[in-house]
């Protein structure tokens, strides 16, 4: 057997045209000049490169010397008597079907893990974690929040009791752990009216939001609505998530180049934005759930996120955190009516 | 007709594209002369670089130095009739043998000058003994010349330009890239260290050079327990991050502090497992330059507004280019801090000229004004990517031979924007083949000159390679694109 290639002796870069001999189980390198290059060696001793797609392969001498050819056939014939993992996938690699099936199940593992698997196990990890954890992110993104996007609320003391008040039913019908506890914030330049729930029980209601209220009752909708939030911990799910998602794109797209790095931050947030719609409209079902057994119609709900939504300028469909409010209007009054005997 | 000879002159014309003070540099690089001799070259009205050429050769050298930009006529010393060379203008002096520098009042006052100017065109004249070019192959050897390109018989090294080659393609990279996928989510991200190398000797080995493909020669296993070891940092600081931020912060702190080391030992690993010819790289940067170059300078930088940071990224490539070595033989870098300063103006002028395009439409058409800030951002990537690739190669030197990049501003903005939109509209899945297409325009415009022999550098010892990238040194699998 005959292989043509280059030879290199491993001490310094200079290439000679040869030929590798294999004659009974040993191997030669004959310059095509004429004269040995290397002396015959016993073919055990001899390194073969697995094959990678059609790139040259190379035979590695115990002395640092190779011989490099671009006669992938014969090395193949020559390794096949070694049991290779790289021979192996080369077979995969090679075969139409087994890369077909590969695309399949890898397009397969990329759906299943957004759609089930990664909000499965956001669940799972945020309802494992200690309440002190939760804690700590609630005092951290209040003193942020209070630092940077709110003022101490205006609205009259007797007001803010009165607003309590009116609560206490609410929080008394959905007790939680640790207990739910709410305060004003006055955030006439940033978020305007808006209600937030931190991880850990503490909801944040902007004085432009009882402002905009036209009833108590709808602010009691939107704080069931917040207190849903609480309950299915949708915070730690959505940062939790957002880290899975992350693990999966550097496995699935290996390392982030700079090609592709705009490529994957697109198709990530995206994916993110549709875990938000997904929590809001289970916080939405959630309160619309409370509403009825407290005995409060669902329309009270959908009158303040119209008003709402007529106070801001909000983009709606893919790039949105929130469903649209008609969408969410209509799944609450709906909701109801199935609720309804 | 055998007589006609050519005398090379240089009137210190620099043909267009080129500034002066690159061409003065290439030509230092290309025939490795002192500063000063580069100078008095180039500040002269009309120098004589060399006589008494027969044509072929005389063609030779003026295409040679068209390459690095400078405009040198033929000057006919015997009238052949029938040669296409544009005379030197000016009435040359063609009957003084020795008279290169045509100007009174340096013959008299600058010995120097005119002893060079001996040396340059009478090489045997001029011969010492000084520093030898090291392993050029010349015939001329033992007169070691101060300058190959005065001395080189032309029929003994001529130079050659070599191009990179890359013969790899889509759907065959596509195949090993979703096997690579699938095994990696089977063995939960296990095998991705292996993919890797996969990968990469995928690309090493479909780049050739003069014939030979280059090799990737890294172990999985290393490269698994680097990115093990990097995965847990990564977790512990994002964790830390949300939960505890001042440990998070301190963890950051801790982070930059190893960053130096994490660059000198990620450059080695890189270096020390990509050979050609059976000849591995290397990289020799001490740790204590990488703390300056990695940390005080870009700190110095921000100290200073950024008016130090082009001088930071000078720095950062002198160190990287400048301690890899190919065998024993160490790449140069020759670059100064100029043409960084360059880059870094051309990128605040494209943002600069970005923002104000915007404006103007936003006056003028409204709709198309976030589609000029988007379109802003990439082309700022284009021109850094396209400067930065040609100013590393063009300033890089390998014993006598010279690297050149050629990247194209025009078509490297259609490569990105063409890939980009492609692996949009196919959810991904032309990835490998925009891969590929990148791997091959950098291939087309990527070459090297070479004035010597590419056999004649010698392989270093292997002791000396695993000392230096012992078994610590994978931890991280840093990538550093060059």
């Amino acid at each position: 057997m005959r292989l043509e290639g280059r030879f290199f002796d491993g001490k310094s870069s200079r290439s000679h045209r040869a030929s590798l001999l294999i004659e009974d189980g040993h191997a030669r390198v004959a310059a095509q000049s004429g004269g040995d290059l290397l002396a015959s060696i016993a073919l055990e001793r001899v390194d073969f490169s697995s094959r990678v797609g059609n790139t040259p392969r190379f035979l590695r001498f115990p002395d640092g010397a190779s011989f490099e050819t671009e006669d992938n056939d014969a090395v193949d014939q020559l390794a096949a008597q070694r049991l290779s993992a790289g021979g192996l996938i080369h077979l995969l690699e090679s075969k139409l079907r087994y890369v077909l099936l590969g695309l399949a199940l890898t397009v397969a593992f990329v759906w299943g893990s957004v759609q089930l698997g990664v909000p499965a196990l956001a669940k799972i990890a945020a309802f494992a974690l200690p309440a002190e954890v939760n804690r700590h992110a609630d005092r951290m993104v209040l003193e942020i929040l209070d630092r940077h996007a709110f003022k101490a609320s205006r609205l009259p003391e007797e007001e803010q009791q009165r607003l309590l008040i009116a609560f206490a039913p609410l929080l008394k019908e959905v007790p939680q752990d640790p207990p739910v506890r709410v305060l004003f914030r006055d955030a006439a330049d940033t978020i305007g009216a808006n209600a937030l729930a931190l991880p850990a029980g503490t909801i944040v209601v902007t004085d432009q939001l009882v402002h905009l209220a036209q009833h108590d009752e709808e602010i009691v909708a939107v704080l069931a609505h917040e207190i849903g939030h609480i309950r299915y911990r949708h915070a730690m799910r959505g940062s939790i998530q957002a880290s899975f998602m992350g693990l999966i794109a550097t496995l699935v797209v290996g390392d982030v180049s700079s090609v592709s790095s705009a490529v994957t931050a697109l198709p990530l947030m995206l994916t993110e934005l549709g875990y938000s719609r997904d929590f809001e409209r289970e916080a939405d079902r959630h309160a619309v759930d409370v509403l009825h057994r407290l005995g409060i119609g669902p329309q009270r709900f959908a009158d303040i996120l119209q008003r709402l939504d007529r106070s801001k300028d909000e983009k709606a469909g893919y790039l949105s955190t929130h469903p649209s409010t008609p969408e969410r209007v209509q799944a609450i009054l709906s909701g109801s009516g199935a609720t309804k005997p | 007709m055998a007589e006609a000879t050519y005398d090379l002159v240089f009137q210190g014309d620099i043909l267009a594209g080129f500034t002066r003070e690159e061409v003065m540099q290439r030509f230092r690089e290309v025939f490795r002369l002192p500063v000063e001799d580069v100078e008095r070259i180039f500040g002269h009205p009309r120098v004589v670089l060399k006589r008494n050429l027969d044509q072929t050769v005389a063609h030779d050298y003026r295409q040679r130095l068209a390459g690095i930009g400078m405009a040198v006529s033929l000057n006919s010393v015997s009238a052949p009739p029938a040669v296409a060379v544009p005379p030197a203008p000016t009435a040359a002096t063609q009957t003084t043998p020795q008279l290169r520098i045509e100007e009174p009042a340096d013959e008299t006052t600058d010995e120097s000058v005119n002893e060079r100017a001996n040396t340059l065109a009478n090489p045997e004249a001029g011969a010492q003994p000084v520093s030898a070019p090291r392993a050029t192959g010349l015939e001329s050897a033992p007169a070691a010349p101060r300058a190959p390109f005065v001395a080189t018989p032309v029929t003994a090294a001529e130079p050659r330009e070599l191009d990179f080659e890359f013969t790899g393609n889509g759907f065959e990279f596509f195949r090993i890239w979703i096997v690579n996928l699938v095994l990696g989510i089977v063995t939960l991200g296990i095998y991705s260290a292996w993919a890797k190398v996969r990968t990469l000797r995928y690309f090493y080995g479909n780049t050739r050079c003069d014939g030979t493909s280059f090799e990737y020669l890294a172990d999985p296993v290393k490269i698994l327990k680097g990115r093990l070891i990097g995965f847990a940092l990564l977790a512990t600081y994002s964790l830390a991050n949300k939960f505890a931020p001042p440990i998070g912060a301190l963890l950051m702190l801790g982070f930059l502090g190893i960053f130096p080391w994490v660059m000198v030992r990620g450059l080695a690993f890189r270096n020390q497992n990509a050979a050609w010819r059976g000849v591995r790289f290397g990289f020799d940067g001490s740790l204590g330059d990488a703390y300056k170059v990695f940390l005080m300078w870009p700190f110095l930088g921000v100290l200073s507004l950024g008016l130090l940071m082009p001088y930071a990224m000078h720095r950062q490539q002198q160190f990287v280019i400048g301690n890899s070595r190919y065998g024993v033989e160490p790449f140069e870098f020759h670059a100064g801090p100029g043409p960084f300063y360059r880059i870094a103006l051309a990128l605040i002028g494209t943002a600069i000229g970005g923002f104000l395009l915007s404006m103007l439409f936003a006056k003028v058409f409204p709709p198309l004004m976030p589609l000029a800030m988007v379109a802003t951002y990439p082309v700022i990537f284009a021109v850094s990517n396209v400067m930065y690739t040609n100013l590393r190669y063009n300033h890089t030197t390998l014993g006598t031979i010279a690297l050149q990049a050629n990247y194209r501003f025009g078509s490297y903005v259609m490569l990105m924007v063409t890939n980009t939109l492609a692996i949009g509209l196919t959810a991904g899945l032309f990835y490998p083949w925009a891969k590929v297409r990148t791997a091959r325009y950098a291939a087309q415009h990527i070459g090297l000159v070479a004035d010597s022999d590419l056999g004649e550098f010698a392989a270093a010892q292997r002791e000396q390679v695993s000392a230096v990238g012992g078994e610590i040194g994978d931890l991280f699998d840093v990538d550093l694109g060059i």
